[in-house]
C-alpha cells in the first residue's frame, strides 16, 4: 500500500510564542499534545483533518539538554528567529509495510517508539522508520520517515479537538508539499511518486520548505526555513 | 441593590440542532453536559458574565407523565421560522441572598430553599454542581405564581462557575463576544419597572419595549472586531392562544 | 484488527443522569456532545484498541409526535432503565463490510451520504463519516443481534476524543470480555463464521439474544463489570422476526 502524509514536524525555540504567532498567521486552532518521553521535549499540534496534522516541538527544560548538544531544531530556531521546518512524516498501516520499507532501505524499524504524555493523560506511542546504521538521520538528508500508528489511529493527532479560537478556519488536509532536493532520489527514497504526496521541488538543498493547507477558505501556505539551511538565504 | 442582567432561556425542541444552527448564524460557541433534572443545557457565553440557556427536556418519559396541556411544549410545538426555537425565560441577577430575599419578600413570596439534593441544582459533567436560588418563589399549594413573562431573580453563590465564564467548545469561524447591548422585549416599560420596582426599567438595563407578548423577543450582543449579531426569537407567550388553560 | 468489536449502545431514558451514575460506579469519564437526528450520545471511551460506549436517548421529545416501531422500542426497552440495546462490530475495509452486507443479504449504509442530518455531528461541527451493515427499516438491534461497521477516517474515531475532566476518574485499558445472550452457535451463525466466542471476547449466558454485560479493564484498579439487562429482556426479539 502506498504511505499518506501523516504530519509536518516544526521545530521551535519557544513552543508557546510559536504556537501564538502561528494561530494568528494561519486562523487554524491547535491542542496541547503534552510532552514526549524523555521530558525534554514539549508537543502542541494543529489537526489538518484528512489523517494530517502539523506537529510544533521544542525543548522544555534546558537544564536536561547539555551544552552544545541541543537539536538541530532548535540551534536553527535561534539563528533564524522563527520556526524551521525539521521534516515531513508518512503513514502506513501495518508493521509488515515499516519491516519492508527499512529493509529496501538497508536499516531496520526505529526500535524505540516515539511516546508522548498527553496532558489528560494516556500515552501516545507510535512507531518510526528506517533507523540505517551508519546514516545521518533522515531529516538531515531531507528525506522522509515512516510512522506506523498500528490500532491506535483512533488517538492520532489529526482528529483532536482543539482550544477553542476566535475565526479559526476549517481544516481538510494538505495540497501541496514542496521540497529541497531531486525527486528522482526521492521517489526511489520513497519507493512510490512524490506527485502522490503532493510534492514538488524546489532546487534547493534538501528538505522541506512549504505545505498548502486545504481549508474552508482556500489555500493556505506555510512557509518556514528548513532546518538544512545554513543562513536564512539557503 | 444593582439589578445586572443574568441569563435568557431559549427553549428548543433539540437544542443539539438548535446550538449548532445558533452558531452558524451568529458564531457563538456552546458548551455541552449541563443538566437539571429532566432538562439539559447548552450553555452560550454573551460576555459581560451572561448567557443564554439553551435549554429542553431529554427525559421522554418524563416528558410522557407530565400533567397537560404544558405551557412551554405548546409554544414550543408552535412552528416557526426558527424549528419552534422560544424565549422561554429572562433572568436577573443580583449580588447576594439578602438582596434576593428583599426581592422574593417585595413580590409576594420567597426564596426558593437551598436545596440539599445536589440533583435540585445544575450538574456538570465534571461534577461541579452549580447551585443556585431564585426569586419569588411561592410555596406549592400558595395559589400564587410569577406573572407569566416577567423575569424572575437569580443569585449565584460562586461566580467563576458561571456558564458565562467557562470555554465553549472549538469550532470554526466562532466569534468573542463581548455582552449585550440591547434587550427587545414585549409589554411596556411601565410594567417592567413596576416588576423591577425602580423608576424606569430601561435606565438600569437595556430594555427596549415593542408592547407585543411579553418575554424576550430579541438580543443583541457584541461581537470583538466585527458587527453586532441580533437573536431573535419569539417569547412562549407569543405562540400561546388561551393561557388561561394552562395552571402554572 | 479483523473483525472486532466496535462499540456498544446503552439506550438510556435521560443520557446525563445514565452518565452520571455510571460515573459514580465505575469511575469512567464521558463526553457530550455528539448527536443525530432525535437522538444524542455521551461517550464513555473504554481504552485501545479503541472502543466505547454510547449512552443514546431522545433529545428531542417532539418527534414523539410522529411515532414509528422504532422509536417505540426505545421508549419501551427505557421505560425500566438503562438497557443494552446495541453491540457493533467493526472491521477495517469497505471490501471486508461488503462481504458482510452480502452475507446479511443486505446493503450498506454508506458513509458518504451528503445530508448531514444522516450522520452523527459533533459540538464542533463535525460530521462523522461511518458505513454500516445491514441496512433497512428494522435494525437487528431489535432482535439481540449485531451489526458491522467501517469507520474511513478512524483519526476522528468517538473512542479517542477526550472525557470532559469527570471527577474521581479511572483510566480505562480495552475490554476484556463480554457477556452475550444465547449460545455461540447463534453468534456464528448471524455472523457466518466459526468461533465467535474467541474472536469477539464473549461468553454465552443462553438467556435472551443481546448484551448482558461488558468486562472492561482499567489502570491501577481491578476491573470493572458494567452489568445491564438486554434490550430483548425488555421487549422480546420475538415481538421483530423477520
Amino acid at each position: 500500500m502506498a504511505a499518506v502524509l501523516d504530519h509536518f514536524h516544526l521545530g521551535s525555540a519557544n513552543i508557546y510564542t510559536s504556537i501564538d504567532r502561528l494561530q494568528k498567521e494561519l486562523k487554524l486552532a491547535h491542542f496541547d499534545g503534552g510532552f514526549m518521553s524523555n521530558v525534554v521535549i514539549g508537543h502542541k499540534a494543529f489537526p489538518l483533518n484528512a489523517g494530517v496534522y502539523i506537529e510544533v516541538e521544542a525543548v522544555i527544560d534546558p537544564f536536561a539538554v547539555p551544552a552544545g548538544q541541543e537539536p538541530a531544531f532548535q540551534k536553527k530556531a535561534e539563528l533564524f528567529g522563527t520556526e524551521v521546518w525539521n521534516g515531513v512524516c508518512l503513514r502506513v498501516d501495518t508493521m509488515a509495510e515499516m519491516e519492508d520499507i527499512a529493509k529496501r532501505l538497508g536499516g531496520h524499524v526505529n526500535p524505540h517508539p516515539s511516546m508522548r504524555i498527553r496532558p489528560d493523560g494516556p500515552l501516545n506511542k507510535s512507531i518510526s522508520c528506517p533507523q540505517i546504521p551508519g546514516a545521518k538521520p533522515n531529516f538531515e538528508l531531507g528525506l522522509p520517515q515512516w510512522y506506523c500508528w498500528e490500532d491506535r489511529l483512533y488517538r492520532h493527532p489529526a482528529g483532536m479537538p482543539t482550544v477553542p479560537m476566535a475565526g479559526a478556519r476549517k481544516p481538510n488536509g494538505v495540497e501541496w508539499v514542496e521540497m529541497g532536493g531531486d525527486e528522482d532520489r526521492m521517489g526511489k527514497w520513497l519507493g512510490q511518486d512524490p506527485k502522490t504526496l503532493g510534492m514538488r521541488f524546489n532546487g534547493k538543498k534538501p528538505g522541506l520548505y512549504a505545505i498548502g493547507i486545504k481549508t474552508d477558505e482556500g489555500v493556505i501556505e506555510l512557509r518556514r526555513p528548513s532546518v538544512n539551511q545554513d543562513t536564512l538565504e539557503g | 441593590m444593582q439589578i445586572r442582567l443574568n441569563h435568557f432561556a431559549l427553549g428548543a425542541r433539540n437544542i443539539y440542532e438548535a446550538s449548532a444552527r445558533l452558531l452558524k448564524e451568529t458564531g457563538l460557541g456552546h458548551q455541552t453536559g449541563d443538566w437539571i433534572q429532566s432538562t439539559a443545557c447548552h450553555m452560550v457565553p454573551l460576555g459581560g458574565d451572561v448567557f443564554i440557556e439553551v435549554e429542553g427536556t431529554i427525559d421522554a418519559h418524563a416528558y410522557l407523565k407530565m400533567p397537560k396541556p404544558n405551557y412551554t411544549y405548546d409554544a414550543l410545538d408552535t412552528d416557526n421560522e426558527y424549528n419552534g426555537d422560544h424565549f422561554t425565560g429572562m433572568m436577573l441577577g443580583v449580588d447576594t441572598l439578602e438582596e434576593l430575599e428583599e426581592i422574593g419578600k417585595r413580590l409576594g413570596g420567597g426564596v426558593t430553599p437551598d436545596w440539599p439534593d445536589p440533583y435540585r441544582h445544575f450538574q456538570r459533567p465534571d461534577g461541579y454542581c452549580r447551585r443556585f436560588r431564585s426569586a419569588p418563589y411561592y410555596e406549592p399549594g400558595s395559589g400564587k405564581s410569577r406573572p407569566r413573562g416577567m423575569p424572575n431573580f437569580y443569585f449565584y453563590p460562586d461566580i467563576p462557575g458561571r456558564p458565562a465564564n467557562q470555554p465553549v467548545w472549538s469550532a470554526p469561524h466562532l466569534k468573542v463576544p463581548t455582552g449585550v447591548k440591547w434587550i427587545e422585549y414585549g409589554g411596556t416599560e411601565e410594567e417592567m419597572s413596576k416588576w423591577l420596582d425602580v423608576p424606569k426599567a430601561s435606565d438600569i438595563l437595556p430594555f427596549r419595549f415593542n408592547g407585543k407578548a411579553l418575554g424576550t423577543w430579541a438580543v443583541c450582543v457584541g461581537i470583538e472586531g466585527g458587527d453586532d449579531v441580533v437573536i431573535r426569537r419569539p417569547p412562549s407567550a407569543a405562540s400561546i392562544k388561551d393561557p388561561s388553560i394552562y395552571r402554572n | 484488527m479483523g473483525l472486532h468489536i466496535d462499540h456498544i449502545s446503552l439506550a438510556s431514558p435521560h443520557i446525563f443522569r445514565s452518565a452520571d451514575n455510571l460515573l459514580k460506579e465505575t469511575g469512567l469519564g464521558f463526553w457530550t456532545g455528539e448527536w443525530i437526528g432525535d437522538t444524542s450520545v455521551v461517550i464513555v471511551p473504554l481504552g485501545p484498541p479503541g472502543n466505547f460506549i454510547e449512552i443514546s436517548g431522545f433529545v428531542d421529545i417532539f418527534t414523539l409526535r410522529t411515532m414509528n416501531e422504532h422509536k417505540q422500542w426505545i421508549l419501551d426497552i427505557t421505560e425500566t432503565g438503562d438497557h443494552f440495546n446495541g453491540l457493533c462490530l467493526g472491521v477495517d475495509s469497505m471490501e471486508e463490510l461488503e462481504e458482510f452486507a452480502k452475507h446479511f443479504k443486505s446493503t450498506v449504509n454508506r458513509p458518504d451520504n451528503p445530508d448531514p442530518a444522516r450522520h452523527f455531528q459533533r459540538a464542533d461541527g463535525y460530521i462523522l463519516p461511518m458505513a454500516s451493515t445491514p441496512s433497512g427499516q428494522r435494525s437487528p438491534w431489535m432482535r439481540g443481534l449485531p451489526n458491522v461497521y467501517y469507520y474511513p477516517d478512524r483519526t476522528h474515531h468517538s473512542s479517542g476524543q477526550p472525557s470532559h475532566p469527570c471527577l474521581n476518574m479511572v483510566e480505562p485499558t480495552g475490554i476484556k470480555w463480554v457477556e452475550y445472550g444465547g449460545t455461540e452457535k447463534d453468534m456464528d451463525d448471524w455472523l457466518g463464521i466459526k468461533g465467535s466466542g474467541d474472536l469477539l471476547k464473549m461468553k454465552f449466558n443462553g438467556k435472551s439474544m443481546g448484551l448482558w454485560a461488558v468486562c472492561v479493564g482499567a489502570y491501577g484498579m481491578d476491573d470493572i463489570v458494567i452489568r445491564r439487562p438486554a434490550c430483548t429482556d425488555a421487549v422480546p426479539a420475538s415481538k421483530f422476526e423477520i
